[in-house]
């Protein structure tokens, strides 16, 4: 029997567990007690993070598709057919993965860009973050979280916005619950109901589609009651005259108008959260999925510079990763004119330090991201990602999976984009490789196995490494080990992480030279003009269509995830609400069910200026009234009442902005 | 039947050495940073009993968190055959709470007209030699549940090991313990009253020494929870910090919810249980999706019921709660430990 | 030296075979079985109001309760609506194959207790099957019992089970036997109207009665309230609960309602004791 440390699978918040193991097999979970993010805790998810390894449908064999049927083949055979049906340079695309670990995404990276000569690369969860982390990438210089996660636990003021933390990222949440239990206040922004609401303080719920107008109003008390750092203010910034006059074109009572949130409340928020000096903002999917996700993710830039709340501890800003590696992903690089560590093959020295370690060239083009590169190519090389099931508009990228010429699809599960595909590669659970993935807040963690691979499975850093070689190239990596060494090398951020670094103590953040990376140091800081001239994405309701409905990104997105359905006590509980509403279902405020002579579960008709649905009822007293949540697993069903996925404010980006509707029996 | 002996300090690992000749010996091994949990041994080198207690109790090896129970498979008509675990086992420097918990567990799930059979078998085929706590640990309460921080003769173990210093004291309380003692008697010779004396004035000083937080005062929250005369509102307030992880119900080592399930493997049939929870919506709910405990605040009032009402005192002859304060450390919403729920519900009070 | 558990191990299904199937409802079937091994089928025996856990192999265990009394042992029988996964894949089962029996298990209907009492049965829809066990036990001896009344109902005269079994019982001399649909259908004579309405038509009335009902959870509270109302004693009014099971055993925790369990406990309860019940 033994006990593996190894890092959960699931959530950004990088846990760590060990997987008890006997007779080969995993026979359980333990929770780390020292670990300084678990604390001697897991989620629901990462009590069965077990389960879904040895599930029977766990791939085994590779498969290539004969008369429209996938049927078992050798590994010689799938690889001999990719290196000759794999199309070349600007017509392949490559698709990585926010759960895979660093390891796997580089060399599916360097495969990208050094033999298959392509630019075209991106991971699945990526096309939701464009716009936010282009916004902070543009204010600080890199797009990550600027304080470590257990710090949140000493911070003296929290604010969320736009996230359901507890569902979607546990023990970020467990981390803020113990600030609070300490004394900390929490204040909660965002129009609808959350687990941690109940706590908060200060709650803000504004009207769906002006949350952007409430953060401008957020950052303008902050300036009218004077809560800027006063040191900031004798330096020489860009611009801060032009950011100041930016703000002075609305008004506390005008963003009353909008919101629905009075100036009472906003500047209680300010005074909260601007006035503490450990003072942390939080936000997620309520501000990435927003139309205005890039003017936001600036304001929240803004804010956190303007007090000063960078560099210090339990302090800063906190984009929430959701996957248990999206940090890692960005890290490696899996991004069109994105090396790894934010570097950019722009910069000639970054380009030909690449070129000359990996001895190739890299793409001259600039590749095209999700979901344009979709309609842009012959054949997709996919790794660990759902790009059908977990598009913004899957129905769209059905179609452009099955125009393909060739599709590559590596997988634990036979998902959705599995089934369209030409070949499918069997592949290793974090369970059964080594390697490392790195938290939202940029640790650094390992993966350990524990338990060997099903059938002919492999890892996924293994199987890139033999396409690669049957492509030409002639790779000699011999673990994991050896690739991190590498990415060490090449990338300043992750520069001295090495197995044996990460093994002595609970990983390391990046960037990890100086040993201080759990808060990072900002140089050069700028505030950007606040533009809320164009208003708001809030929909004219009237007596016809007198709600608004909201495609909520918040919560509920581990319901549909390939890994937590496999996991049978999982399956169980987040599919209870699939059970109890088979059609489908649109949260509502009892008030108004009641008004309407609506029951739990009835059927309802929605319609909007776009078109209709129909889903069953399901009362939320948490909502405000005349307010409606559908989950974003069901935009699907309800992708006519929003006019399908329209462009956000940053190319790639694509946005369900709220809509009005009617509501009546079905 | 009670007999003191000594083993000399330094050779606790030549007993555990001479054990693994005849069982899988289960000892606490450090594992990362801190981490301490039950293992089974491959050398006696790998066991520690410097801590304070694991982070896990050693429920895992009479009820593991994955158990198979049966497999089926045609061969004309069915056939159906038991799949026992009946290894022998020494769970070695087991704490007194923890031992506890295993008298709990015998007297749940080991009822007389219907034992849990895969239960009873691994618990005929272990023994337990505790270590006595000569000081609290941690989250632990065992002095309000009087499962701690000594037991005396009858409490469970086959025996209790007391650190006197130099030496250990190891009360001898079973036949089974003395066959534990016979495995390599040459390192045992008899205590003397000194050693005796010295071990009540360490249990005594032990128990002194707890401090005030965190108590259970088992009493008063049990008759509130006995009678329902806790406020809804109050259990509402209080599930706002519950991330419905279940983690309260499985490091509990007196919890046993389990589900059963089929699958097929290989071609045969394997049916097994796994560790659920009362803290989870599916325990309950029916196939009609009505659900008697809809909300997480009823389940939250569940397990609490299950713990420490006179009902279940009365039904299984031991309250449920042994003090190891696991769950305190265990909540990732922090308060929601036995400790302070209980203090919620004397004081009727949940800011 | 090893120790071997020698009790018999509660979570072992013996091997049933379904001898006969018949439909009763367009989702309901009887299934007749018998213990495969002749030895086995001899020792088993149960009193009503008891259930089994049958395992469909390959998808699982559900709780169901007996629908024949023990008085005529050659077989038992489980009157099962097609609901899930598991009871669809019984119906497409026939004579020969084979399921897993755990059981008896739970507690049964007072039967001998109430020997000289007169007996009122009260059934609605798939609730009489669990009745029928002790309507049969009670019919094989039947001297030994007072006045016996069954009322039953259905939504419709589709939905009613054992149609031509009810016909005897209509025609049976020494029962008062009385049948309402909630709505009518095309060729039915009889009563039309929830089951409470027949309680004026069949004259009944407390003075030591022992009621027995099974039904749907809302008819049984209605029923339970009627009779409370007509002056029966908590404790003649007999009833049985559902709550989600796995084991049947009393150990995994799930049909818990307080400190009892519904498969040990129960499946039978009287009024009275439902009314101390604490969730």
């Amino acid at each position: 029997m033994a006990n593996v440390l190894t890092t959960c699978p699931f959530c950004g918040s990088g846990c760590n567990l060990y997987l008890r193991v006997e007779g080969g097999k995993l026979t359980g979970v333990l929770p780390s007690q020292t670990h300084p993010v678990a604390r001697g805790k897991l989620c629901m998810r990462g009590w069965h993070a077990h389960e879904f390894v040895s599930h029977p449908d766990r791939l085994r064999s590779p498969l290539i598709k004969r008369d429209g049927q996938l049927r078992p083949a050798s590994w010689e055979q799938v690889l001999s057919l990719i290196a000759e049906k794999l199309p070349r340079g600007q017509q392949v695309g490559v698709v990585g993965s926010a759960r895979c670990s660093n390891e796997d995404n580089y060399l599916l990276m360097k495969l990208a860009r050094c033999v298959l000569g392509t630019d075209n690369i991106d991971f699945s969860s990526r096309p939701q973050r464009i716009a936010d982390l282009a916004a902070l990438r543009a204010a600080f210089g890199f797009a990550a979280a600027t304080n470590s996660a257990p710090e949140l636990a000493e911070a003296e003021v929290i604010t969320v916005i736009g996230a359901d933390v507890v569902p979607e990222v546990t023990m970020v949440g467990s981390l803020i619950y113990e600030a609070v239990r300490r004394g900390a206040k929490l204040i909660v922004i965002s129009p609808l109901p959350t687990q941690l609401s109940p706590l908060a303080h200060v709650r803000l719920q504004p009207r769906p589609g002006t949350e952007a107008v409430l953060l401008c109003g957020l950052v303008k008390s902050v300036v009218d009651q004077g809560l800027m750092d006063s040191s900031l203010l004798d330096r020489n910034w860009d611009a801060y005259d032009q950011f100041v006059s930016s703000l002075s074109q609305f008004s506390l009572d005008m963003v009353e108008q909008r919101t629905g949130v009075s100036a009472a409340q906003v500047d209680e928020a300010a005074k909260l959260c601007g006035g503490a000096r450990r003072s942390v903002v939080l936000y997620s999917s309520g501000v990435e999925q927003h139309p205005a996700a890039a003017t936001m993710a600036t304001i929240l830039a803004d804010l956190v510079a303007l007090t000063n709340h960078l560099g210090g501890a339990s302090m800063g800003l906190f984009p929430l990763a959701r996957q248990n590696n999206f940090q890692g992903a960005l890290d490696m690089g899996l991004a069109p004119g994105l090396l790894t560590g934010g570097q950019s093959p722009e910069d000639a020295d970054t380009r030909r330090k690449f070129e000359q370690a990996w001895g190739c060239s890299l793409p001259q083009f600039a590749g095209k991201p999700l979901p344009e590169m979709l309609a842009g190519v012959k054949g997709l090389y996919v790794m660990g990602a759902d790009v059908a099931g977990g598009a913004a508009d899957p129905a769209q990228a059905r179609q452009q999976l099955e125009a393909l010429d060739f599709l590559v699809v590596q997988e634990l599960f036979m998902t959705e984009t599995a089934r369209l595909a030409d070949v499918v590669l069997p592949a290793a659970a974090y369970a059964e490789k080594e390697g490392t993935a790195t938290a939202t807040d940029r640790r650094i963690q390992r993966i350990r196995k524990a338990v060997d691979v099903p059938g002919e499975a492999r890892p996924d850093w293994r199987i890139i490494h033999d396409v690669a070689g049957h492509l030409g190239a002639s790779w000699r990596y011999d673990s994991p080990a050896a690739i991190m060494a590498e990415i060490a090398t090449l990338t300043p951020a992750y520069s001295g992480i090495s197995y044996e670094k990460l093994d002595a103590g609970w990983g390391a953040y990046w960037p990890s030279a100086d040993g201080a990376g759990e808060r990072l140091q900002l140089k050069g800081l700028s505030l950007r003009s606040i533009d809320c001239s164009p208003g708001t994405q809030a929909p004219r309701v009237d007596a016809e269509r007198p709600f608004v409905l909201v495609l909520d990104a918040t919560a509920e997105r581990w319901t549909t995830d390939a890994t937590v359905l496999h996991c049978d006590m999982l399956r169980r509980e987040y599919g209870i609400a699939a059970a109890d509403f088979p059609a489908g279902y649109v949260r509502m405020n009892p008030n108004d069910a009641q008004e309407l002579q609506l029951r739990q579960g009835f059927k309802v008709k929605l319609a909007s200026a776009q078109g209709e649905a129909q889903l069953q009822l399901k009362l939320d007293p948490g909502l405000p009234e005349r307010t409606l949540a559908v989950p974003y697993h069901l935009r699907e069903r309800t992708r006519d009442l929003f006019g399908g996925a329209a462009p956000g404010q940053v190319e790639g980006h694509q946005v369900y902005a709220p809509v009005a509707v009617s509501v009546s029996a079905a | 039947m009670s007999r003191a002996l000594r083993l000399e300090k330094d050779r606790w690992r030549e007993w555990l050495a001479a054990l693994q000749k005849g069982a899988t010996v289960v000892a606490p091994v450090r594992l990362h940073g801190d981490d301490v949990a039950f293992e089974r041994i491959d050398s006696p080198g790998q066991a520690t009993l410097d801590f304070c207690n694991t982070q896990d109790s050693p429920k895992r090896f009479l009820f593991p968190q994955v158990e198979p129970m049966l497999r089926y498979r045609r061969n004309g008509g069915y056939e159906v055959n038991p799949i026992y675990d009946q290894e022998k086992r020494v769970l070695f420097g087991i704490r007194c709470c923890d031992v506890s918990a295993v008298r709990f567990m015998d007297l749940a799930l080991g009822v007389e007209d219907l034992p849990d059979t895969y239960y009873s078998l691994r618990r005929a085929n272990t023994a337990l030699i505790a270590l006595a706590c000569d000081q609290p640990c941690g989250d632990s309460f065992c002095v309000c549940a009087d499962t701690g921080p000594f037991l005396s003769s009858g409490g469970g173990y086959d025996i209790q090991l007391t650190d006197l210093g130099d030496h250990y004291l190891a009360e001898v309380d079973t036949e089974r313990g003395e066959a534990l003692v016979a495995a390599a008697s040459a390192l045992f010779t008899s205590a003397s009253d000194e050693d005796l004396a010295r071990r009540q004035e360490l249990d005594a000083q032990a128990e002194r020494s707890f401090p005030r937080e965190p108590r259970l005062y088992f009493a008063a929250s049990s008759r509130k929870v006995s009678l329902d005369n806790v406020d809804e509102d109050l259990w509402r307030r209080m599930a706002h910090w519950c991330v419905s992880c279940g983690g309260c119900t499985h490091i509990c080592p007196t919890c046993y919810c389990f589900n059963v399930t089929d699958a097929q493997v290989n071609g045969d049939g394997l049916r097994s249980r796994r560790w659920d929870s009362c803290q989870y919506s599916g325990l309950t709910r029916e196939a009609s999706g009505h659900n008697p405990r809809p909300e997480q605040l009823h389940r939250l009032k569940r397990r609490i019921f299950h713990k420490m009402s006179y009902q279940y005192v009365a039904r299984d002859g031991m309250q449920g709660c042994v003090g190891c304060g696991r769950c305190i450390r265990v909540c990732p919403g922090i308060r929601l430990g036995i400790t302070e729920v209980g203090e919620g519900i004397r004081r009727a009070e949940w800011k | 030296m090893e120790v071997t558990e020698t009790r018999p191990n509660i979570y072992l299904p013996q091997i049933a075979r379904i001898t006969d199937v018949r439909d009763e409802t367009p989702d309901t079937k009887t299934f007749v079985f018998r213990l495969r091994e002749d030895p086995a089928h001899q020792a088993f025996t149960w009193r009503p109001g008891q259930f089994v856990e049958l395992s469909v192999f390959g998808l699982g265990e559900a709780p169901f309760g007996f629908a024949s009394s023990p008085t005529r042992k050659q077989n038992f029988e489980i009157t099962i609506r097609a609901v899930g996964a598991l009871t669809a894949a019984l119906h497409g089962m026939g004579p020969g194959d084979e399921v897993g029996i755990r059981g008896p298990l739970g507690n049964h209907f007072p039967c001998d207790e109430v020997r000289g009492r007169n007996i009122l049965f009260i059934g609605g829809g798939i609730g009489l099957p669990p009745l029928r066990s002790l309507i049969h036990n009670m019919l094989d001896e039947r001297d030994k019992f007072g006045d016996i009344t069954i009322l039953y109902g259905a939504r419709t005269p589709t939905d009613l089970v054992y149609k031509q079994e009810l016909k005897q019982w209509e025609q049976r001399g020494d029962i008062r036997f009385m049948v309402t649909v909630d709505r009518s259908e095309p060729g039915w004579q009889g009563n039309v109207g929830m089951v409470p309405t027949l309680f004026p038509k069949a004259d009944v009335k407390p003075d030591g009665t022992v009621a027995y009902i099974c039904g749907p959870p809302v008819m049984i509270r209605f029923v339970i309230q009627d009779l409370v109302s007509m002056g029966f004693a908590d404790d003649n009014i007999i009833s049985t609960l559902e709550r989600h099971m796995k084991c049947g055993v009393g150990k995994c925790n799930h049909c818990c309602i307080g400190h009892k369990y519904v498969c040990r406990d129960g499946p039978v309860f009287s009024y009275q004791q439902m009314k101390g019940l604490l969730e």
